[in-house]
């Protein structure tokens, strides 16, 4: 690690800024030095007279190129870290609430607040960088050329407050209602095509292609004149800024004719020059404030629609006993329904002791799975739900999560090999353990016919067809090795072949090791194995 | 690193020894709003270079007239002055607005048309190809509304603004015009060093998208195994990775822009130093040592310019080399057409996807429900991708003796979840045809949801639907295709997530359907499909080696 990474974000920013106002002020004193320097000569005085100038020139010169290229370096490694500060914080946000919280389990709303995040950086590097250098120039110009003559500082000081303002005011009033447009419909241009590339077989193969890229066109033209617009008031911005650098020479050479000493006047002609040269440079400088007060603009947009994408949501709260229970599982009139939704099914009463097979039957939509959800604490229930005799309401929901495991109907598989997909069920597990876990799920013949463990099951789980997927799921859960195992439609996609054995199989061990396992299915479950079964009923009235 | 991430680009051939062109000739054939743009932006820089010339020399005139070094009116020079800048500043506005115009333009063009093309040839990687279309296309702004008029400004403004430095003073337009030289030298040596670089970044930032998004959808189950904090530390080493990564990309990347700046530094200093000296000895009018001053930065900004926009565009280049690259991939090739009788109704001789999976034979009937049956793996679903023309398939297949149109088959994919899109339960149904038969489909395919329920693909479908009520939905959509008038329906593993009586009563369905003179193919490995069907194929492994000699 270089020892720049220990710094704080907080003062390489800060330092970032200095560098970049210094790169500012040296690139307006090599003008000023220069063009005191060719006034001053035209005196004819001694070359020696000079000399400071032109030892100025050359620094001035330097310095401000290898300024600019430290103030990049420092700038940009700051809001890496920046960044990478800002991802964490809206990973901490998002962890708590999903899969329940808001429609942030929206993955178009997910690819638009990751890259929102992605641009928050935007800030610090175009626009308070690029703000804080022409703050400094300006306010250090001015001064300086107030020691010399009040009225042309005042010239200058109209000049940049006039234009700075104008300009601003024309790119943001133009850009105001664009702006608040064109974001959202670039992220609906983005997300669009997300679910066009993701449908694109779909929607071929039902001739609705032309109809779904059309669509995505008109969008797309909407995005487009909203987006003109917005360039056309940035270049206004600085089209008023660049004419007011010009007319800030041309008012300073009005204010100052006849002052010079050489035309009958009280000013050194080499102060004349100065004045008359430094709009040149400072405006250049100057000529960012538009479009940093753009992005800055743009950046409040952004953090604000972070902020509204993950909105607190109603969640089990991470608080409690982390003690993992275990012990006998009791429903006492639990239901449980998902935010936004009616009560699912009607109020449940079930008692399960260790080495009970439960299975959970009801139509499908009923509300298994949100049952299931209830169970891990993804959601709140009513009623009472208890292990061991400990209300679940008042335990960590790790803990509750350490002893009670759910194989998903729909589980997530990461983009990563197979050995990672297994392993974060439990730490420490072998090769060995995860071949044993594979083999015990029928899916050791599939790995070893690809990579072994080092399989990539492939974005989205693409490459895995739907049974393996759930039996990688069920893999994971049997590695956690928890009391209590709800499988949630556990063979809805294994082979029949396979089913029934896996089945039984996975009962027969859940009982030996006195495990509690709780099982959605629509196969018939072994009757020998269910020791008990329990009806979901739609709730009265739903 | 560029190896490995290969997969993942959409236009996947991409010629990686391939640099980054300034102008790629390829866009300018593609797109014709960047020709206008580039002619535009040529033109307006002509003009915008005169009023830069002529503000020089008026402003420095009048500042040696205000000192005393000068003869002449001072209104005069102030006038030309201030009119030639309000000019310049007005040029610079019309270029951007007609730069940025074009560039909305060429992106409208490159979308339509690599939209057009995904129609015909496929994605590799639907988030890759989304992102390159959306935020990539968008960063061609920064190409052509920023790099290439500034580029336009440089070749026509720079020659100008020597020339007039030269006329005025040759000393300085030749140190300047030395000056500029060593720019593009020290340019393409750090460029030719950053460019493969950038390249790999690129990807990487995109990997990193989708790692970033991958963890915050498998979220729910890294909660469930407690894993989620862990996630955590995974989120911020990549980040982190990626920000050391691009850190030293940069460090190189500026230095091309140090070189630029220092450039345009040391002609100035040169030019001070030495028209000041030849002040002391008279050797130079006062007017032209300031018009020179004020001119030579001009000459500099504009190549220091293009090299920031240049830097700003790479993004957008590249989104627009994988577009045009896109636009040159060919399409899935389509199975020959299978010699049969024209009463025969769809036959398959050895049809399978090239890719690989087992190869199918069979001459299915009007009237026919067919079992395409085997162990998961084998190929049922790469064969129907084959017939549908969405892979690049081998052998052959017909319909009544005549090639199979797209028109022809009502397909229902086995990954429910991915084979929804947003809106209702009901206009999924209605997918690329009308609400008429809706009803009757969804009756058949047994969906008992409410019609009007909105549908979110990215939250696996119907907020609050069972998987089998959503695979019940995709059959109903094929059920109503066919309803419409195709007449072979394709149905992928239908049943898997039903229960037994939705499952009865799905094989009834497609059993009637079938007696009313559908052909049905249905990939299922579940007892009471093979018991319902009339017939049961299996797909045949395909042995490499015979079918080279074959």
């Amino acid at each position: 690690m270089r020892p720049v990474r220990e710094w704080s974000v907080r003062s390489a920013r800060g330092f970032g800024y200095a560098v970049a106002a210094a790169t500012g002020l040296a690139s307006i004193a090599l003008m000023a030095t220069a063009g005191w320097l060719l006034a001053s000569a035209w005196e004819q005085p001694s070359i020696l007279h000079l000399q400071i100038a032109i030892v100025g020139v050359r620094a001035f010169a330097i310095g401000r190129a290898a300024l600019r290229y430290l103030e990049r370096l420092v700038s940009h490694d700051a809001a890496f870290r920046d960044l990478t500060r800002e991802r964490v914080a809206l990973f901490d946000r998002l962890r708590p609430v999903l899969p329940v919280g808001v429609g942030a389990r929206s993955s178009q709303l997910l690819a638009r607040v990751v890259a929102d995040v992605d641009r928050l950086q935007d800030r610090p590097l175009r626009a308070v960088g690029p703000l804080v250098t022409a703050g400094v120039c300006a306010v250090v110009t001015v001064a300086v050329v107030a020691t010399i003559d009040l009225a042309a500082a005042g010239a200058l000081l109209v000049a940049l407050v006039a234009s700075g303002a104008l300009a601003t005011w024309l790119a943001v009033r133009v850009a105001a209602r664009a702006e608040q447009e064109v974001a959202p419909l670039a992220a609906e241009l983005d997300a669009a095509l997300l679910e066009a590339m993701r449908a694109r077989d779909l929607l071929v193969a039902f001739d609705a292609w032309e109809a779904e890229a059309a669509r995505i066109l008109a969008l797309e033209r909407r995005l487009g004149e909203r987006s003109r617009r917005l360039a056309i008031a940035a270049g206004a911005g600085s089209a008023v800024i660049v004419a007011a650098g010009g007319l800030a020479v041309v008012a300073a050479v009005a204010l100052l004719d006849g002052s010079a000493i050489a035309d009958g006047g009280w000013l050194a002609p080499g102060l004349v020059a100065l004045v008359a040269l430094v709009p040149l440079a400072l405006f250049e400088v100057w000529g960012a404030v538009p479009a940093a007060a753009l992005v800055l603009r743009e950046s409040r947009i952004r953090r604000a629609r972070v902020d509204a994408a993950v909105a607190d949501a109603t969640v089990p709260a991470e608080l409690g006993d982390a003690t993992p229970p275990s012990g006998a599982l009791r429903l006492a009139g639990v239901t449980a329904s998902w935010p936004g939704a009616e009560a699912a099914f009607a109020p449940v009463d079930l008692v399960a002791e260790p080495g009970d097979v439960v299975a959970i039957r009801g139509a499908s939509g009923v509300g298994k799975s949100t049952l299931a959800a209830a169970l891990v604490r993804f959601l709140d229930h009513e009623g009472t739900a208890t292990v061991g005799g400990v209300d679940l309401r008042t335990l960590h929901p790790d803990a509750v999560r350490t002893s009670i495991v759910l194989v998903e109907q729909l589980p997530h598989l990461l983009d990563t090999s197979v050995r990672e997909n297994l392993r974060f069920a439990r730490e420490g597990a072998t090769d060995d353990d995860l071949w044993a876990v594979l083999d015990e799920v029928g899916l050791a013949d599939w790995a070893r016919g690809r990579d072994g463990l080092d399989t990539m099951p492939g974005d989205r789980a693409a490459l895995v067809s739907g049974g393996q997927a759930q039996r990688l799921a069920l893999a994971r859960a049997l590695l956690a090795a928890p009391p209590i195992l709800v499988l949630d439609e556990p063979t809805a996609n294994v082979d029949d072949e396979v089913a029934l054995p896996l089945v039984r199989h996975m009962l027969e061990a859940a009982r030996a090791s006195g495990r509690i396992v709780l099982v959605t299915s629509h196969t018939s479950l072994p009757a020998d194995l269910v020791t008990r079964t329990v009806e979901l009923q739609p709730a009265v009235g739903a | 690193m560029e190896r490995t991430a290969r997969h993942v680009a959409i236009g996947a051939q991409a010629g990686d020894g391939e640099h980054v062109r300034p102008l790629d000739p390829r866009l300018l054939r593609a797109a014709s709003a960047a020709r206008t743009l580039l002619a535009g932006t040529g033109a307006i820089a002509l003009v915008q270079a005169v009023a830069i010339v002529a503000f020089a020399w008026s402003a420095g005139l009048a500042i040696a007239i205000a000192i005393g070094g000068a003869e002449g009116e001072l209104w005069q020079p102030l006038a030309i002055a201030a009119g030639s800048i309000v000019a310049r500043g007005v040029l610079g506005w019309l270029d951007q607005a007609v730069a940025t115009r074009g560039s909305v333009r060429v992106r409208s063009q490159l979308r339509s048309r690599a939209l057009a093309r995904i129609g015909e040839v496929g994605v590799v990687d639907p988030v890759v190809a989304a992102t390159g279309l959306g935020r990539g296309l968008d960063a061609l702004d920064g190409y052509l509304a920023g790099f290439v008029p500034q580029l336009a400004r440089t070749v026509v403004a720079v020659p100008i603004v020597l020339v007039a430095l030269v006329v005025q003073d040759p000393f300085s337009g030749i140190a300047a015009a030395a000056c500029l030289p060593l720019i593009p030298v020290f340019m393409v040596l750090i460029g030719l060093a950053t460019q493969r670089v950038q390249r790999a970044q690129w990807r990487e930032t995109e990997r990193l998208a989708a790692a970033t998004l991958d963890t915050l959808e498998g979220l729910a189950t890294l909660k469930l195994f407690r894993r989620d904090r862990r996630a955590r530390a995974l989120v911020e080493a990549r980040s982190a990775e990626h920000g050391t990564r691009t850190m030293s990309v940069l460090r190189i990347s500026f230095l091309s822009s140090l070189v630029l700046e220092l450039a345009g530094s040391i002609a100035i200093a040169i030019v001070a130093v030495s028209v000041g000296v030849r002040l002391l000895e008279g050797d130079i009018p006062l007017a032209v040592a300031f018009s020179v001053l004020i001119l030579v930065p001009d000459a500099f900004l504009p190549v220091r310019l293009v090299g920031t926009a240049f830097h700003a565009s790479t993004e957008g280049v590249e989104a627009t080399s994988r577009v045009l690259d896109l636009l040159e991939r060919e399409p899935a090739e389509a199975p020959t057409v299978a010699a049969a009788r024209a009463d025969a109704g769809l036959a398959l001789t050895g049809l399978r996807a090239r890719h690989g999976g087992g190869a199918v034979t069979a001459t299915l009937q009007r009237g026919t429900l067919a079992c395409l049956h085997g162990p998961s793996g084998v190929g049922k679903s790469s064969v129907l991708a084959a017939l549908l023309g969405l892979v690049d398939a081998h052998g052959a297949a017909s319909l009544d003796g005549r090639a199979v149109a797209r028109a022809d088959l009502a397909w229902a994919p086995q990954r429910s979840a991915d084979a929804l899109v947003s809106g209702t339960v009901r206009s999924n149904v209605a997918l690329g045809g009308d609400d008429q038969r809706v009803d009757e489909a969804m009756a058949l395919a047994g969906v008992d949801l409410d019609p009007d329920l909105p549908v979110d693909p990215a939250t696996g479908g119907v907020h609050g639907a069972s998987g089998g009520q959503v695979q019940r939905v995709v059959l109903a959509r094929a059920i109503r295709r066919h309803l419409d008038g195709a007449p072979v329906l394709l149905v992928d593993e239908p049943t898997s997530a039903l229960d037994a009586e939705h499952e009865r009563h799905v094989i009834a369905s497609l059993r009637a359907l079938a007696d009313a003179g559908a052909v049905v193919v249905v990939a299922s490995h579940r007892g009471a499909v093979v018991a319902a069907a009339d017939v049961v194929v299996e797909p045949v492994p395909v042995d490499a080696t015979a079918e080279v000699s074959a």
